[in-house]
């Protein structure tokens, strides 16, 4: 109430000074046009201002006593005895190395608690391109020799790839999700301390009402400049807005998807997703099905608690632009598709609408933005090529004087950019008061860094408002989407810079051209968002760049506490510790065939017995392969041949026997003989 | 040049053995010298399918325990409370 009241109040006021800003004081529809567009985006940013305001209050505070983790002392809590426990895993194309490289580190810190016995570890993957799961499969196998985690962690890969991410978990639960009290769900780049694991559950143990108890991760690893921007802010701000997000919400919050821990039984009995049955985008499977879950589970009368006070949990930042832009065009579909819940699914808390109305905006207020970019754009036109129109509309009595108040204009731009940049002070504030800028390279550094975030900020959000734009009209006009890994590595090229920002940057350069011929200052008016889209394909390139970002740390740029101070799960992420599935020099296929215990490995998943004409398309296909060699055959019969356990094997038998001149022969005398002599199995 | 096919199949032999966790102590690797001139002198295979055939016969070649990939099933059901 006192958020919604603060938040209409400063609306009001800001749309009091809009309307006598505008020359006709909204009289034509263009300037009414432009009132709603600028209401509704104001008080969206008033939201992010007010939280952020009341998240450092309540930190100035000592923080929110409703909180869960504080209804507990510690004292009580390590004496409560643990339920059993999933840590799932979905991925799909993640790198393996670092995918396992992740859960190693989750598993060996659980074991370091003492605790591991109430945990099983699942990795589900949805990889489609063997490659990819032959690879997973292998990984999986040296991380359970390693760990000795035999009948701990398993692995379980979809052949049927329904329903995305949700479909994947909910294969989970029908098959295994009896066998579990709590289900703790991870992305492939999540990390998350053991200590925090055992809290979560003992915390889920004494709260029977949670349903949902979602931790705020931090951003860390991040390698290009990009990356670190993200994680620099994400640790800098996000104290602040979770904060005030949590005591807002209280236990009517959101579940983001990872780094949560999940009550199974209410989860199963109730969060099930049904295929939407609107039209277009409102149709079909959900794919953010995060909220919506969240949104069930209060339904079905359980808690959703978002605790920023769980440390130690972390995720990773997309390493560019490009590769956030890709996600963005998914979940941006993917919230477009809550309208419907928002409108038509019955009993949903009000909380939880309002999170589905908050994740659409994310995405819909830049198509807002850009249609108040070009309703002031035909107002300035209309202003200064026509002649002025003291009727400019309806009929009326009297004529309408159109006044021009710049001080005004100027007093509403500033408080514009007073709600978006003042909470980034206060959270520098914050990191002052509360003895923190240690961790961040001490005072220089850190305001350094928040000056350097702000200004790159400020150039990436008109690339992202031009990008989201287009991603919900055509989410609206329903463009068919692809589920597909997230790139969490490559830098960008030049010439996909250009290709992709051409677009953006053709359209500002016109625009910023026409404004000038127009008139001077709307020329100067635009240029805050004109200059970011012509340098957008330069920007995008160099925040890519993996060497820039290292540059930046050393310079004592955007570090945060887990640089400063070392984190032991980080550590275990250095390439050199990271998992090695295979020898990089040989396929997965090739390693499959060749190697005695990867072969009875990847047989121990295949299936037995096709018929028909399967059988027989699979029995010519592995005569190929064997006289052949490996590249004779594509991804689609590499799948369907690795899938076939009697396969496999007749496969290893005739390799190992092939003459050394056959293609088998040659990889089996050149690469793998150098595989076992480097990478040995014992 | 290449190599001879004695030293070529000797090399597989090796490979295998190394490649299932086995140490080449001098009593094996005497064993795998054998085997290899049994190749070399039998007149009714090519030497290295005589050899990689022989091989399990004469090595011991313990089978590496696999774990489990997942535990027993306990089949569930989804619910969807009032969903549309």
């Amino acid at each position: 109430m006192c958020l919604t009241l603060l938040v209409l109040g400063q609306t009001g006021l800001g749309v009091y000074v809009m309307v006598s800003v505008l020359p006709y004081h909204g009289g034509k529809w263009v300037e009414q046009g432009l009132i709603v567009l600028f209401a509704i985006l104001f008080a969206w940013i008033s939201v992010g201002f007010w939280i952020g305001v009341f998240g450092f209050l309540i930190r100035r505070l000592g923080g929110d006593r409703q909180s869960l983790v504080r209804r507990h002392p510690d004292s009580v809590l390590e004496k409560v005895p643990l339920g059993p426990t999933a840590v799932v895993m979905p991925i799909y194309h993640e790198p393996v190395r670092r995918t396992l490289g992740g859960l190693r580190a989750i598993y060996q810190s659980l074991q370091e608690t003492g605790q591991l016995e109430h945990f099983d570890f699942f990795i589900l993957s949805d990889s489609r391109d063997p490659e990819y799961w032959l690879n997973e499969q292998a990984g999986w196998y040296r991380l359970c020799e390693e760990l000795k985690a035999f009948g701990r962690l398993f692995y379980r890969r979809r052949t049927l790839n329904m329903h995305y991410k949700s479909g994947n978990i909910a294969d989970f639960l029908r098959r295994w999700g009896r066998r579990y009290r709590y289900m703790i769900v991870l992305d492939a780049d999540s990390l998350m301390q053991g200590e925090t694991l055992v809290r979560m559950v003992r915390l889920m143990e004494l709260e029977p009402r949670v349903g949902i108890l979602q931790t705020n991760p931090s951003i860390v690893n991040g390698k290009s400049l990009f990356a670190r921007v993200q994680q620099f802010a994400n640790h800098a701000y996000s104290p602040l807005f979770s904060t005030g997000l949590a005591a807002i919400q209280l236990g009517e919050a959101a579940y983001w998807g990872h780094n949560a821990i999940i009550r199974v039984e209410p989860f199963m009995g109730h969060c099930g997703l049904r295929r939407l049955t609107g039209p277009g985008v409102f149709g079909g499977s959900i794919s953010s099905h995060d909220f919506v879950e969240a949104a069930y589970m209060g339904r079905a009368g359980y808690e959703v608690w978002l605790e920023p006070e769980l440390a130690y949990s972390y995720e990773e930042s997309p390493p560019t632009l490009v590769d956030e832009l890709t996600r963005d065009k998914r979940w941006a579909k993917g919230n477009l598709q809550h309208l419907w819940l928002l409108l038509f699914a019955p009993r949903l808390r009000l909380a939880h609408r309002m999170a589905f109305l908050n994740g659409i905006l994310s995405y819909v207020a830049s198509a807002l933005w850009l249609a108040f970019l070009m309703l002031a754009t035909l107002e300035t036109t209309q202003l200064v090529l026509w002649p002025i129109n003291y009727f400019p509309d309806e009929p009326r009595l009297f004529p309408l004087w159109p006044e021009w108040r710049p001080q005004w204009a100027l007093g509403l731009a500033g408080g514009t950019l007073f709600l978006l940049f003042f909470p980034k002070l206060l959270a520098l504030l914050d990191i002052l008061l509360s003895g923190r800028k240690q961790d961040y390279g001490g005072l220089g550094a850190v305001g350094r860094s928040i000056l350097l975030e702000m200004l790159i900020s400020a150039l990436l959000a008109p690339i992202r408002m031009l990008a989201h734009s287009r991603y919900v009209i055509e989410a609206l006009f329903n463009v068919t989407l692809r589920w597909a890994g997230q790139n969490r590595s490559e830098e960008t090229g030049w010439l996909d810079a250009i290709a992709n920002q051409a677009p953006g940057t053709l359209l500002a350069l016109v625009w910023a051209g026409f404004a000038l011929w127009l008139d001077p200052m709307f020329f100067y008016w635009s240029l805050p968002v004109a200059i970011p889209l012509i340098l957008a394909a330069p920007t995008s390139v160099l925040l890519s760049r993996i060497e820039l970002g290292q540059s930046f740390r050393r310079a004592g740029f955007f570090l945060i506490p887990e640089e400063v101070k070392g984190c032991n799960l980080l550590e275990e992420l250095e390439s050199d510790n990271l998992p090695q599935a295979h020898q990089a020099s040989q396929s997965a296929f090739v390693q499959a065939v060749l190697h005695p215990v990867l072969n009875r490995v990847h047989g121990a998943f295949a299936r037995r017995h096709p018929q028909g004409a399967k059988l027989k398309r699979i029995e010519a296909l592995r005569e190929r392969c064997l006289a052949r060699g490996p590249a004779s055959l594509n991804s689609y019969d590499i799948g369907l041949v690795a899938q076939h356990s009697e396969t496999l094997e007749w496969l290893h038998r005739q390799a190992w026997c092939s003459p050394p001149d056959s293609p088998w022969g040659k990889e089996l005398d050149n690469g793998f003989r150098h595989s076992i002599r480097h990478h040995p199995w014992q | 040049m290449q190599r001879p096919i004695s030293e070529q199949v000797l090399m597989r032999v090796h490979s295998y053995l190394e490649a299932n966790g086995v140490e080449l102590t001098p009593e094996l690797s005497l064993r795998a010298m054998k085997l290899v001139e049994d190749a070399l002198v039998q007149p009714d295979q090519a030497p290295m399918a005589f050899a990689m055939t022989e091989l399990p016969r004469q090595f011991p070649l313990q089978p590496i325990p696999l774990p489990p990939a997942f535990p027993p099933l306990a089949r569930g059901s989804i619910g969807y409370g009032d969903g549309l």
